[in-house]
């Protein structure tokens, strides 16, 4: 579903590079977890993935279409949500969901009805006619989540999507990506919740300097060693 | 001391840092070289008109021996201009500003951190104050013979000039924010600002009719005779809304007597006495306003039951952005002043003030446009685009969304249709504008319907290009990292936007001129205009697709 070959990336001439030949797939149905220390590089591959920021070689590939060759086709079959994702404070909750809908040209028969269970799953339901100007910080990440998942995505792409959201929401978070992987989409996201990456990843890739230095499901960076996801971790970008 | 020093040094590199005049981030310097050079081609000449028309100005202020009103007027405006443009940002840089939290929680006296932000506001309003009343202080001594101790009078008058208006503004905040205790938002602080900008306009206005009544009924020789008796008559009529002024005129133009150190010190005493107010108050009042959170946090979101009706339309992608953009443009006060109240309140405003003479009766302009040839409809036509777009909402197209800017990157929308979705709320305004000036000048003024439908059609037709530009020089630049509406509309492209106005227009006067001067039809004429704005508006329509599909990836 996404498919990162190759790709480098810096941020001015001679500085060094944010992210270093970087590779790796992200499969239907999978959930992918990119975990790695600050600065490692994660947001700049992310954001490169949803066609955000220019790859200085490489290629990125979404369902097969590049999107730096056809950004339009890749980005309809994309949803993205950033770590802080501002939204627009003068609309309405309802005026912002119906903007996505447009954009995405989700038929107005099916809107409500996708609305309504996810608010419903991260209890914004009822603050929809107001404006996003009011809501919190973390309902701001929820209506920024009900957004994304209003699109039907085939791959979901989410930069710390945890970070803000109480219990229950990240609960419910969580059951809908599963749920959606169920119906053959994808998730890419990248987290520092350890314990998240662990238990809710088919895959995991841990970037390090702009390199990915490990990838693959939990077993197989254990190599056959009783560690937790933390502890590989550590030891990999200690080292 | 020390700390304040020290604070103030951090809120100024702050501040550099983020430089509304930054060049675009350019990897070439080639590319940098060109753009500054482009730049300055286009600023330059719109400026040095200005300059030039300062110049003519003090010009003729000496020669009927008012060699101050230039000064004081011009004072006077950038007292009100900076009034208007600061005191939201006074607003969020009291109240709403990132560093807050920080600096309220350290061991730091309160008025410190008023006073050390009430100087970062002034400071950060000389390079406006500098290029307004710059080219008059030049001016002068070209004209007149001056000493030495003019230009230290003419460094104290710049550096004392914005002192008066910010700290009624900061005053003003803090009071409304404190002692009122209401809600308020930085960009209706704006409006309110705004309103009472306008109310002191047309005072001043009507001030200096009252002012100059004693010149009713004189013939042009008891004029000219009253003019020559008292050198400060002018001046006194207009500065008396805003004393201030008059001592920083007299100040100037006496520098070589006593008057004119007495009123420099009149005019320094005034300015220390209105900061040390603003200090006093936020001494007494800032860190309770701050820490009270009144008129910071937004109410807390309404809870009513999900409605599916909400979610029952569609719309195509254009319309749904215009959508986007116009309530965005109505429901920010700062923006929608800057789109209702520059396109529609000030130029009416202005015409309604220049109808009038001294008398207060509508001037009947019909006798003057019968004698008027039809290239005068063209010259009107351009006239009213420099009305309509002088600062038009265009030029804020994408830095309007501010931090939301990301949804518009990832969504899938062409280029064309985020243009035309764009383009809909200036263009829309720029219309409702022209049906008023159509209705002004057939009732108001006295044209024919005729030439009324010919001036403002072209002058719609002059505004496209116009309007197109500050929407490109929006998607070069946009400027999305605000924290108050304010500095997304104070931003260069505003100003870009408007010196590209002035010289499009400048430039078609000048080519009407040669072309009427060599003796074209008036058919001729009509056309070449209305084939200049096409082409210009075509050519920036393409510079926009291809800027749009640039901006759409980031490049850091």
């Amino acid at each position: 579903m996404l498919s990162i070959n190759n790709v480098t990336k810096s941020y001015a001439r001679n500085a060094p590079a944010a992210v270093k030949s970087l590779s790796l797939t992200v499969n239907a149905s999978e959930i992918y977890g990119f975990i790695g220390p600050n600065g490692a590089g994660k947001t700049t591959t992310i954001k490169m993935a949803c066609g955000v920021l220019r790859i200085d070689s490489g290629s990125i590939k979404i369902n097969g279409i590049d999107i730096s060759d056809d950004p339009i086709a890749a980005k309809k079959m994309l949803a993205y949500v950033p770590d802080s994702p501002y939204l627009p404070q003068k609309l309405k909750g309802t005026e912002y969901l119906n903007f996505i809908g447009d954009m995405y040209d989700i038929p107005r028969s099916d809107r409500a009805d996708i609305i309504h269970k996810h608010a419903k799953s991260f209890d914004i339901d009822d603050a929809l006619s107001s404006r996003i100007g009011s809501y919190s910080h973390g309902m701001q990440q929820k209506l920024a989540l009900t957004g994304a998942l209003l699109t039907r995505p085939k791959l979901m792409v989410l930069d710390e999507p945890m970070v803000g959201l109480d219990p229950k929401s990240a609960h419910a978070l969580k059951e809908t990506l599963k749920e959606m992987c169920e119906d053959g989409a994808s998730v890419f996201f990248s987290t520092h919740v350890l314990e998240v990456a662990e238990k809710f990843c088919s895959r995991v890739g841990i970037i390090q300097h702009g390199a990915l230095i490990a990838q693959g499901t939990l077993d197989e960076l254990r190599g056959g060693k009783d560690e937790t996801l933390e502890e590989i971790f550590l030891e990999l970008t200690d080292a | 001391m020390h700390k304040l020093a020290s604070l103030l040094g951090m809120l100024l590199k702050t501040d550099i840092g983020i430089s509304p005049s930054n060049l675009p981030r350019m990897k070439s310097p080639v590319a940098r070289a060109v753009t500054f050079a482009l730049l300055i081609i286009v600023v330059l000449p719109s400026y040095g008109m200005f300059a030039y028309a300062c110049y003519s100005l003090i010009s003729g202020a000496i020669i009927i021996n008012q060699p101050g009103f230039v000064f004081a007027a011009l004072m006077i405006g950038a007292s009100i201009g900076m009034f208007v443009a600061s005191t939201a940002y006074i607003f969020t840089t009291f109240f709403n500003s990132d560093d807050n939290s920080m600096l309220i929680s350290m061991p730091i006296k309160p008025s410190i951190i008023a006073v050390a932000k009430l100087i970062r506001v002034l400071v950060s309003q000389y390079l406006f104050i500098a290029l307004l009343i710059g080219p008059s202080l030049i001016a002068y001594p070209m004209l007149k013979a001056v000493s030495p101790l003019y230009y230290i009078y003419c460094i104290a008058a710049l550096l004392l000039c914005p002192i008066v208006p910010l700290s009624i503004a900061a005053i003003l905040c803090i009071v409304i924010v404190r002692v009122f205790a209401i809600r308020v938002s930085s960009d209706w602080l704006q409006g309110i600002a705004t309103a009472l900008s306008i109310a002191f306009t047309v005072g001043i206005n009507i001030l200096m009719r009252k002012g100059t009544s004693s010149m009713q009924g004189l013939s042009s020789a008891q004029v000219m005779a009253l003019l020559y008796s008292n050198s400060h008559i002018v001046v006194e009529a207009i500065s008396k809304s805003y004393p201030p002024a008059l001592f920083a005129s007299r100040a100037l133009t006496e520098h070589a007597s006593f008057a004119g150190f007495a009123n420099l010190c009149a005019y320094s005493a005034v300015c220390a006495a209105s900061f040390a107010l603003a200090a006093l108050s936020s001494s007494l009042f800032y860190l309770k306003a701050a820490i009270s959170g009144k008129g910071i946090d937004p109410p807390k979101a309404k809870r009513a039951e999900f409605s599916a009706k909400a979610f029952t339309k569609s719309r195509p992608k254009a319309l749904s952005i215009a959508l986007y953009d116009l309530k965005t443009l109505i429901r920010t006060p700062t923006f929608a002043f800057n789109a209702f109240g520059q396109v529609f309140i000030l130029p009416l405003l202005f015409a309604y003030i220049l109808s009038i003479d001294a008398r207060g009766a509508a001037i009947d302009l019909s006798a003057v446009i019968g004698k008027i040839p039809d290239i005068a409809i063209l010259y009107a036509s351009l006239g009213i685009c420099y009305l309509l777009t002088i600062s038009s909402p265009s030029s804020t197209t994408f830095s309007r969304e501010g931090k939301a800017i990301w949804i518009s990157r990832t969504t899938p929308v062409e280029a064309s249709e985020q243009l035309i979705g764009r383009l809909i709320a200036p263009f829309a305004l720029i219309a409702s504008s022209c049906l008023l000036v159509f209705i002004a000048l057939t009732a108001y003024f006295g044209f024919g319907a005729l030439a009324s439908l010919l001036a403002v059609v072209y002058a719609f037709m002059a505004s496209m290009p116009v309007a197109l530009f500050g929407a490109v020089i929006d998607i070069s630049r946009p400027r999305t990292e605000w924290e108050s509406p304010a500095e997304a509309v104070k931003g260069m492209n505003t100003l870009i936007q408007s010196f590209v106005c002035i010289a499009y227009i400048g430039l078609n006067c000048i080519m009407l001129f040669f072309l009427d001067k060599a003796g074209a039809s008036s058919f001729v004429l009509y056309l070449e205009l209305a084939m200049v704005h096409i082409a210009s508006s075509a050519l920036l329509v393409w510079i926009f697709l291809v800027k749009y599909s640039k901006w759409i990836v980031e490049r850091k």
